[in-house]
């Protein structure tokens, strides 16, 4: 008797075992469905070294292929909108910011969940028919050492108003860029009472446009700007090679979130299922958050100095009709200055 | 018994086998110019974007021309064409002069690398002057004008950006004007010196009205490559608030959140109006093809001009000429290529030089996929295009069939739109085609043949209206059919610019770039986006490097291409 109810209790704790881990019932059926589908096509805006890291760890655990194409998130949004109203769905797992995804989503291009949930994330998260952001693409302050004395480094915003950064400032084009038109959006609500008297200034101070992210740190570590506003993962980047850059510890900083999600119509879904977790997994996580990516996840830390000191905060998206108006308006503000 | 004749059936009405392939070659032309054009025309009267049914309306339109600020911007892209284009035509101009026609020494080594640059991608050149002509931390500047007490130049300008663009436009020029110069037999010229005329003399009245045709189509052709280009008046107007219309409608359309496809393609219609008037004066001004004619069946043999001590002074504004195109941005590309992050040289900086960005491009799989794509499509894509432009070249302008203008119109059409939003009707036209074409190399195919038939084209006519049509008919008369004739008379004589043009198609499409990135497939990234990717991912010495290889690369292609044009042309 008292052998038959410990055999019975192996089996129910057993059987609860299973139950808790309803993954691991699924991922045995998915894995070779997976191997058999041969490949995962990414649409991908992250940075190809940073990418690799998750492409081999994909491709190490589960032996299926990732074949991506790269672009912009606004180029993968445009590519993705286009296939998909044609009936052609190519893709399996598309990246894209919180504005893209949204976009995505009310056009029927990606599903709407369940999506694997990210462990620790600190950012919250109330919307379930979007995954969570993997990442945040922050915009920083970013000035040359070598010409900017440390006394001098901006310590607010309001700091960029000082005469001395007059025509000195290089930054993304707003009527381009969607991360600067956010980003001086944002600043309302960190400036409050001072925003209306910080954007007249900062016209006045006639930065300098260029047509995309890329190309500002390299006018600031040439020294051909001193200070520059642009996404803060160029720093570590750089700095890695030996230039002078480093960032401003202005709080707070504004970041936008970075998701990936799976095609309405994968045409390798269990492949991209597993791709989607493999995403989210904290081993993957930490492997970005190594190569400079900023992860709002708990535990782990980011290799950017102070960058813990520093509290990002993630912008709301506005919505495509609304940053429209908004880039009216900031054309108005910066003409010809 | 009476005498009537019962008739027999109708035999078929002969048509010449050149009449076939002239409807071919128009319904070929058509479908690849007109089919994405139409679908770009659709999206500019839609109210819905691809795939999804809309209605018609005429709100793009208002949008886009009824701001005051659009022919502001137009006036500028006009201004910053024109100037582009004079300064090439100058330097163009001179510089074929010298190689092809003079005893200048050097000419070879001058022709070879003067076709250098066109393989370096425009944002790159862009990015390299701008090092040199920062007001700030340029290297002129800072290393010579400031020194000497000068006023600083500012490339940050509308000078400035005429300046770039001009040097860009100036290898295609200098092809073609070479081969048409090649092409051009001197016994007019000869004439003229026995009469007792000046080389100048016989060079303003003999040489420049003969080389008309060539000077106009290519000015022609370099003036709507000037309106159209984005990646300048970015890296040069963009920082100081210079706008033309290329920037507008990336701004205004193609970095929307989505991206108006709809409204891009509403600018990029009047793109093609301006373009199609320009061919319309082009072909005017070249009606009258047998006046230029000069290859006649007498056999000829392109002569030099003996300059005399002149000839060093001659090959000393040519090197100057090539220093401004090759020397300063390759100078600066293996600068780049060569040093750990961006920066300006100094001593510090020559201390830190480092090979680890060509090792890089050893070990990279993905270049050398990318490389491996490109130099198919480079290898596939120019000998269609260029035997498709000869064709287009002889019905047009040698035989001038009945539907010539209409041809040669079609075959610019695709041209007047700026690169991106061709790619997008390219792009709206095949996705929906039920035919294996989108998501493979064959849409890239296609694109690079659509877009840069017309630079083939040009090669092509400038060199085919030279050909009197005394050797076809001998040909024919002696029983040579179509095929025939044109293989082994026409092609041989106008072999120069076959070769020029296939040349200057390859270097184009082993960097192509605006169309590439939109439609490339997944494990098939051609180096355009390659190297565009690296920029974007901080990884300039790599860039540099791979700039570097594929310049080389087509400096081979070019100089065998060279070798081929120099062997004597047939004689009748």
């Amino acid at each position: 008797m008292r052998y038959r109810r410990q055999v019975a209790g192996m089996v129910l704790a057993l059987l609860l075992g299973l139950a808790g881990t309803p993954g691991l019932m699924a991922q045995s059926d998915v894995v070779p469905a997976a191997r058999r589908e041969g490949k995962v096509v990414v649409y991908v805006a992250m940075r190809e070294p940073i990418f690799n890291v998750v492409k081999k760890i994909y491709e190490g655990r589960y032996g299926v292929q990732v074949e991506e194409w790269r672009s912009s998130a606004s180029g993968i949004l445009d590519r993705v909108l286009t296939e998909t109203r044609v009936g052609r769905w190519l893709f399996d797992v598309a990246e894209g910011t919180t504005e893209t995804m949204q976009v995505l989503r009310d056009a029927g291009a990606i599903g709407r969940g369940p999506w694997p949930p990210i462990e620790g994330l600190t950012v919250p998260w109330r919307d379930p028919t979007l995954p969570p952001p993997y990442r945040v693409i922050a915009d920083a302050v970013i000035y040359n050492p070598r010409l900017v004395p440390a006394a001098d480094v901006p310590r607010s915003y309001l700091d960029l108003l000082d005469p001395k950064w007059r025509g000195k400032i290089v930054m993304a084009d707003p009527q381009r860029n969607v991360t600067i038109a956010l980003w001086l959006h944002w600043l309302r609500n960190v400036l409050g009472r001072d925003y209306d008297r910080f954007l007249r200034g900062f016209a006045e101070q006639s930065p300098a446009f260029v047509g995309m992210d890329p190309l500002v740190p390299p006018k600031v570590i040439s020294g051909e700007y001193p200070i520059g506003i642009t996404l803060l993962h160029y720093v570590p980047l750089f700095r890695a090679q030996g230039a002078p850059i480093d960032y401003a510890r202005i709080n707070p900083m504004m970041a936008v979130g970075a998701h990936f999600a799976v095609s309405a119509r994968p045409p390798h879904p269990n492949a991209a299922r597993l791709l989607m977790e493999t995403l989210h997994s904290r081993a993957t996580l930490l492997a970005l958050a190594q190569e400079g990516e900023v992860v709002l996840v708990r535990g782990v830390r980011s290799p950017i100095p102070d960058l813990d000191r520093i509290q990002i905060q993630v912008a709301q998206p506005l919505g495509a009709e609304k940053l429209q108006e908004w880039r009216r308006e900031l054309e108005r503000v910066f003409a010809r200055r | 018994m009476s005498g009537r004749v019962l008739a027999g059936p109708r035999p078929w009405p002969s048509v010449e086998t050149g009449t076939w392939v002239a409807v071919a070659i128009g319904v070929l032309v058509a479908f690849l110019t007109l089919y994405p054009t139409l679908m770009l025309f659709y999206g500019s009267v839609s109210d819905a974007p691809l795939g999804v049914s809309g209605r018609w309306t005429m709100a793009h339109y208002q949008e886009a021309y009824s701001d005051p600020k659009t022919y502001r911007i137009l006036g500028n892209s006009l201004l910053f064409a024109s100037g582009a284009t004079a300064f090439s035509m100058l330097l163009a101009t001179v510089l074929a002069w010298i190689t092809v026609r003079t005893d200048a020494p050097g000419r070879g080594l001058f022709e070879l690398i003067g076709l250098a640059p066109n393989v370096i991608p425009r944002f790159l050149v862009a990015t390299s002057w701008s090092l040199v002509l920062s007001p700030r931390i340029g290297l002129l500047n800072r290393g010579v004008l400031q020194p000497l007490g000068l006023p600083a130049l500012n490339g940050y300008s509308l000078g400035g950006m005429m300046f770039v663009e001009g040097l860009v436009l100036t290898p295609l020029a200098f092809l073609i004007l070479s081969a048409a110069l090649r092409a051009m037999d001197p016994a007019l010229e000869e004439a003229g010196r026995i009469a007792g005329s000046g080389i100048l003399d016989v060079t303003r009245r003999v040489t420049i009205p003969v080389m008309a045709p060539a000077v106009i189509g290519t000015a022609t052709l370099n003036f709507a490559r000037a309106i159209e280009s984005l990646d300048i008046p970015v890296v040069l107007g963009m920082p100081v608030g210079i706008e033309v219309l290329s920037t507008r409608i990336f701004r205004e359309a193609l970095a929307t959140l989505p991206p108006n496809h709809n409204l891009a393609a509403t600018y990029a219609v009047g793109q093609l109006a301006i373009t199609l008037t320009l061919v319309g004066m082009y072909r005017r001004l070249t009606a009258l093809s047998e006046r230029y004619a000069t290859i006649t069946g007498r056999g000829y043999r392109p002569r030099v001009i003996h300059l005399g001590r002149w000839r060093y002074l001659a090959s000393g504004v040519a090197l100057a000429i090539l220093g401004l195109l090759v020397i300063v941005p390759i100078t600066v590309l293996v600068y780049v290529s060569l040093i750990p992050y961006y920066q300006v040289p100094s001593w510090e900086m020559l201390s830190q030089l480092t090979p680890r960005h060509y090792a890089f491009l050893l070990q990279s799989n993905r270049v050398a996929r990318a490389l491996q794509v490109s130099i198919t499509l480079a290898l596939g894509g120019a000998t269609v295009a260029m035997i498709l432009a000869s064709l287009v070249a002889y019905f047009t302008v040698h035989r001038r069939v009945r539907f010539s203008g209409i041809l040669e119109g079609l075959s610019f059409v695709p041209w007047a739109f700026p690169g991106t939003a061709l790619a997008v009707g390219l792009l709206w036209a095949y996705a929906q085609l039920p035919l294996p074409i989108y998501g493979t190399l064959w849409i890239l195919l296609i694109s690079y043949v659509t877009r840069f038939l017309p630079y083939g084209l040009r090669a092509m006519t400038s060199t085919m209206v030279q050909v009197h049509r005394e050797l076809e008919e001998s040909s024919r008369v002696c029983g040579a059919g179509f095929w025939s004739t044109f293989r082994k008379v026409l092609l041989p004589l106008v072999r120069p610019g076959f070769l020029a043009g296939w040349a200057i198609l390859f270097t184009i499409y082993i960097q192509e770039f605006s169309t590439s990135v939109l439609l490339y497939t997944p494990r098939a990234e051609p180096v355009g986006p390659l190297l565009f990717h690296l920029w974007e991912d901080g990884q300039v010495g790599e860039m540099a490097a791979l700039g570097i290889l594929v310049s080389t690369l087509c400096v081979v292609v070019v100089a065998a291409a060279r070798r081929w044009m120099r062997e004597p042309a047939a004689t009748l």
